[in-house]
Formats: C-alpha cells, structure tokens, sequence
C-alpha cells in the first residue's frame, strides 16, 4: 500500500500521523511530508546532487524526530526540500544511513521549527508501521 | 483532569495541590476565570503544567498563565522557577524560538491626520522581509555575528549605528545576557541564522501599526510617551533558525544525558540537566546568545521601521519613533526572588516586574516595568504595568497574549485567507501577507478573547492596564 499522511488536531502546532508498509518506507514519507512543507518548487530545474546522510539516536522513535530535524535544518539552511531519499537503512534501531536529493524552493513558506519529543510515537499499527510527530510551528 | 481537581484559592486563582500526583514537587497555580478555566482544561495544557512541576529543583509553585494553551512538553503559558545551582534548565522551558518577544514603538502622528495608512503598511512590507527564508538586510561576517551573538543590542547600535542609546535602556536586560558564549552555539544554527537577522518569520510573528484607542492609566501612559490617537508600531518575532536549532541541539543532548544525571520525566520535551552540569552551563551561554540575536533581530526591524517612517512623513525625527519597551516571553533568567536565586523558566510569558524593580530603567521606577498582551490582528492589543505583587505570584511574570483556542486547522476551515482579508479591509485594517493560508490561520477568532485575558491579569495582580491598541495596519510573513 502506498504510504499515507494525515494532519491532526492540535491548538498550537502541527502534529501529523504517517503510515507505510515498512519503517524505511516511514522514513521516507516523513521526508516527503517535510519537503511538501517548504514551498513550490519551480519547474524544470536540475535537482541536487545526491548526498550521503547518517543520523544516530538514543531509540527508534527518537531517530525518527531527528532524522526530521537533521531535514529540516539542511532545507532551511539552502532553502531546498528534500522530499527525494533513496538507499534508506535502519541498523541498531537507532542509526540511519540514506542518499538524499534537495531541490529549490521557489518561494520559502515553511513555518515549521522543528520536530519534538513530545507524543513521539512509532511502531507497528496492525499489519502497517504508524508514526505520529509534533512539530513546533 | 477535571474541574473538581482544581481548588479555587482567590479571585482568579486555582490550585492543583502537590498531592495530586506523587511525582509533583510543587503544587501549580493557575490565573483564570470560570471560562478561561474551561478552555485551559481541554487539551492537554493542564496536564503539562503538572509535568513541569515534576522538575528536579523546582521551588515553590508553578504558574499557567490567562492564556495558557496545549504546547509540548512546558504549555505555552507556563512558567516555572528552579533552585540555583543545582535546579535543573530546560530547553523545553523555553522553547525553540528562543527569546520571541515583542516591542512596541510609540509615535507623535495623529491618527486622524495621516489618511489612508495604505502606503505606510506597503513601505514596511517591503523593508521588513517577512517571510521564513533568509532575505534579510544586514550580510554579516562570521565575526560579526559572533559580535551579536555576544553583545546583543548593544552592538548594533554602538557598532553599526543601527537604533538609539536610549534604545537600550527600553529593552530587557539592555538586549544583552552577558552569559552568552558564541562558541557552544553550533555551525548548523548560525548557517541557519545567517542572513536572518531583520526578518520576521511566518506563523503568529507581526508588525502591525495601531491606534492608542483608550487610556486606561494616564501617568503610566504618559511615562510610557503613549497618547490617544498617535500611531504605534508592534513589533513581535524572536531568535528564528538560529534559535530554533539551538533548542534543537540541546534538547537532543539533554536527553542523551538524563540517565547520567538520574532524572526522570514524564514528557522527553521536557529534557534538562542541572544548571551547573557542563550540558546545563553550555545550554544557558548558547541560550543567552540566541537571545542576543533576538534583541538584535527586532532592533534590526526598528531600524527599518524608523527608516520608513521618516522617510514617509518627513517632519519626523528618528528619537520622535520611541522604544517604549521591549519584552522577551521564552526565556530562561537567573534571577533573585525574595533572597533566593533561581532560574525561572518563562515559556509564553512576559517578565512583569512591579514599580521600584532595580531591573527597571529609571523611567518606569515608578510605573512598573511594560508588558505587552497582543489580542489577534483583527481586535487589540493591551499596554500594561508590571505590579510589585507579581513578585510573589507568578515570579514576577504575566501573559504574552490572548493565547490560541482552535488549531490552524480548524481556522482554515471556518474562513479563507481572502475572505478574511476582505473583512480585516473593510473593518479599516490594511493587511499585508503573502499568504492567504498563513492569513486564516491567524485568524481573530481563532484566538482567546484578549479583554478578559487582560481583565484576568489585572485581578490576579500580575499587571494593571494601562492603554489599549486598536490595529491599522497588519503585516506578517
């Protein structure tokens, strides 16, 4: 099945559910869902060179938070969403290695400021793997 | 929780004793009436400021604000003290955008002399880059942001000319923590911050140009240089990437570490190491540095605001637009509260230091130190004065705004971005957004109603109101 997203209610922030057959598949959802945050890309421009991230935790939930983060601040930092990830591996359950793409954002638009701790959940929901992230806008 | 669970101890204050749980170290109070009470009790915010009050080190009691709403880890809204030295400091107790606060700048221009307002707002649009990117109007060099990391405000008006003495004196702790230590501030977040200085952000960060509609104290308003009629400017953004990623750096660090130092928490957000720990010592340094950046970004923005402003209405001085204050509501101070010394954690709330503070600069000795309570861009804004009984009730702090009731979600789904612009038009405020969406999520309605908010703060005897601020003009990223 594909992946999917869905945002919840939440009076400050912007707290989001992600669902995928697998936790890699997770992973990259959730960077899909971040890069949609960031703005229109503009037509037909080359994307980034691919480029190699590694991101180490103290627990699997925790990885996901900030493995988003490790996103987030790349994105902001050259105003590129990197919705594109590919060779994605989960060793240890806290320890992630993958390829990355950026692309260019036309007009910078996220508001998010990053990914907490708080509610952090993710785990096997019946046959599928669900996350759920709070992110402070 | 339920309302039963809270005892009501005076007008506009409720408690939830220590007992209520067996891992609270302090009762929590909150300010409230019957109805804000309500609100406060959906969500999980209640639940939150009992989770800060389970804080090794935490003294006294800790405080939910009148606009107290779900946050992560602290509530927004929450306030909280902890035992110095050895108390601990958390990065979730301030929050990431480190040091967001809000200035007002009063002006001599009459209101009803100037006409359409139209130009106005479009000229400070365009010189205050509102967006989230980086387009800000100061390139500065490594050593140079060093510089306002370290020195704060006072570096850009004494090196680089940007702002006035008198500048400083209206500003908390001058615009400067002396703690601060560019180095424990990491290369991700000054990349992040680099090119930001000047700049608003999105989400709930403003300039907005106001009426002074009605004075409520007029020698406070008078020491304040507020009149009924002139035209003020708000000011309200913080520390942005750089800020954000500290938080980010040393929440995560402090969360590595809690085993280390023996500390359990119900909520990860809520991370933290003593303050003298080597993690809670390099927290406070990089914290004071974001917070620099932050008094140096709306000293930046006033800049640009004096800039527009004599340009536009010649006859105007630079000294004619006056900081009145400028107050920070996520931060974490060393203070002395009644001979002790702590470490109050303000998150969503303002300081709030009553008349004869030795803090306060001589022009409000007497008044009270300024504190700003912003409505929603459709309704008002409250003026008021710290008071001396803040001290001993909430550590010298009061509210930083009306405080959200719906989600953005629920806002979008109750109006349109264009739709409110059409309605914010035809009620005379001129508005400048580039979007619509990040316009219905701000939407008026979807704040708390700031006249009882404020009413509230004025009967716990947190702050007493001094003038309201009606919006003109409304600008945001």
């Amino acid at each position: 099945m594909r992946p999917q997203s869905r945002s919840e209610e939440h009076v400050g922030e912007w707290k989001v559910t992600l669902w995928a057959d697998t936790p890699e598949g997770l992973f990259v959802e959730a960077a899909r869902v971040l890069a949609r945050q960031c703005g229109p890309l503009p037509g037909g421009e080359a994307p980034d060179e691919w480029e190699r991230i590694e991101v180490a935790a103290a627990d699997f939930p925790s990885l996901l938070a900030d493995w988003l983060n490790e996103l987030l601040g790349r994105s902001e930092i050259g105003a590129r969403a990197y919705g594109e990830v590919r060779n994605l591996r989960l060793d240890d359950g806290a320890r992630l290695q993958a390829e990355v793409r950026g692309r260019p954002v036309r007009e910078w638009r996220s508001s998010l400021k990053a990914a907490t701790y708080h509610g952090l959940e993710l785990g096997r929901s019946g046959p599928r793997w669900k996350a759920v992230v709070l992110f402070d806008v | 929780m339920q309302r039963d669970d809270l005892i009501r101890v005076a007008s506009c204050v409720y408690e939830v004793p220590q007992s209520f749980r067996a891992d609270m170290l302090a009762p929590a109070r909150v300010y409230a009436d019957e109805e804000l009470l309500g609100a406060m009790l959906q969500g999980e915010a209640m639940h939150q400021l009992l989770n800060v009050a389970t804080l090794p080190g935490v003294t006294q009691c800790v405080y939910g604000m009148p606009d107290m709403h779900e946050g992560y880890g602290f509530p927004v809204g929450g306030v909280a003290a902890t035992r110095m030295p050895h108390g601990v400091v958390s990065p979730g107790g301030v929050g990431f955008d480190i040091n967001c606060g809000v200035r007002l700048l009063t002006t001599p221009l009459p209101r009803k002399e100037l006409g359409d307002l139209t130009p106005l707002v479009h000229e400070l649009s365009r010189s205050i880059p509102a967006g989230a990117g980086k387009e800000g109007p100061l390139e500065l060099a490594p050593a140079e942001l060093d510089g306002v990391l370290e020195q704060g405000s006072p570096y850009l008006v004494r090196e680089k000319g940007l702002g006035l003495p008198q500048d400083l004196d209206h500003t908390e702790s001058g615009g400067c923590l002396p703690a601060a230590n560019p180095g424990q501030v990491s290369e991700r977040a000054k990349l992040r911050g680099h090119g930001q200085l000047g700049t608003m952000g999105s989400g709930n960060h403003f300039v907005e140009v106001q009426l002074v509609e009605k004075l409520y104290d007029a020698p406070a308003a008078a020491s304040m240089g507020l009149e009924e009629g002139r035209l003020t400017v708000l000011i309200h953004t913080g520390s942005r990437g750089l800020g954000h990623q500290v938080c980010t750096d040393y929440v995560r660090l402090m969360d590595s570490r809690l085993l280390t130092y023996g500390i359990t928490l119900p909520d990860r957000q809520l991370s933290c190491a003593p303050a003298d720990s080597p993690e809670g010592r390099a927290y406070l340094s990089a914290m004071a540095a974001a917070a620099n950046f932050a008094w140096c970004n709306r000293q930046l923005i006033t800049d640009r605001v004096r800039r527009v402003l004599t340009r536009l209405f010649p006859s105007l001085r630079p000294e004619e637009v006056r900081l009145v204050y400028d107050v920070a509501h996520n931060i974490a101070k060393l203070e002395e509260h009644g001979g002790e010394r702590v470490c109050v954690h303000r998150k969503g709330a303002t300081r709030a230091f009553g008349p004869g503070h030795p803090e306060l600069p001589p022009t409000y000795r007497e008044t009270g130190q300024p504190v700003f309570i912003p409505g929603s861009m459709g309704t008002g804004s409250y003026v008021m004065a710290g008071m001396g009984t803040s001290e001993q009730r909430s550590w010298g702090s009061a509210c930083h705004g009306a405080g959200r009731s719906l989600s953005r979600t629920a806002a979008k789904k109750q109006v349109t971005g264009a739709q409110l612009r059409r309605e914010l038009e035809a009620g005379g405020i001129v508005v400048r957004c580039p979007s619509n969406q990040g316009l219905a999520e701000e939407a008026p309605f979807a704040y708390k109603d700031v006249e009882r908010v404020a009413e509230v703060v004025e009967c716990a005897g947190l702050a007493r109101r001094v003038a309201r601020l009606r919006p003109l003009g409304v600008i945001k990223g």
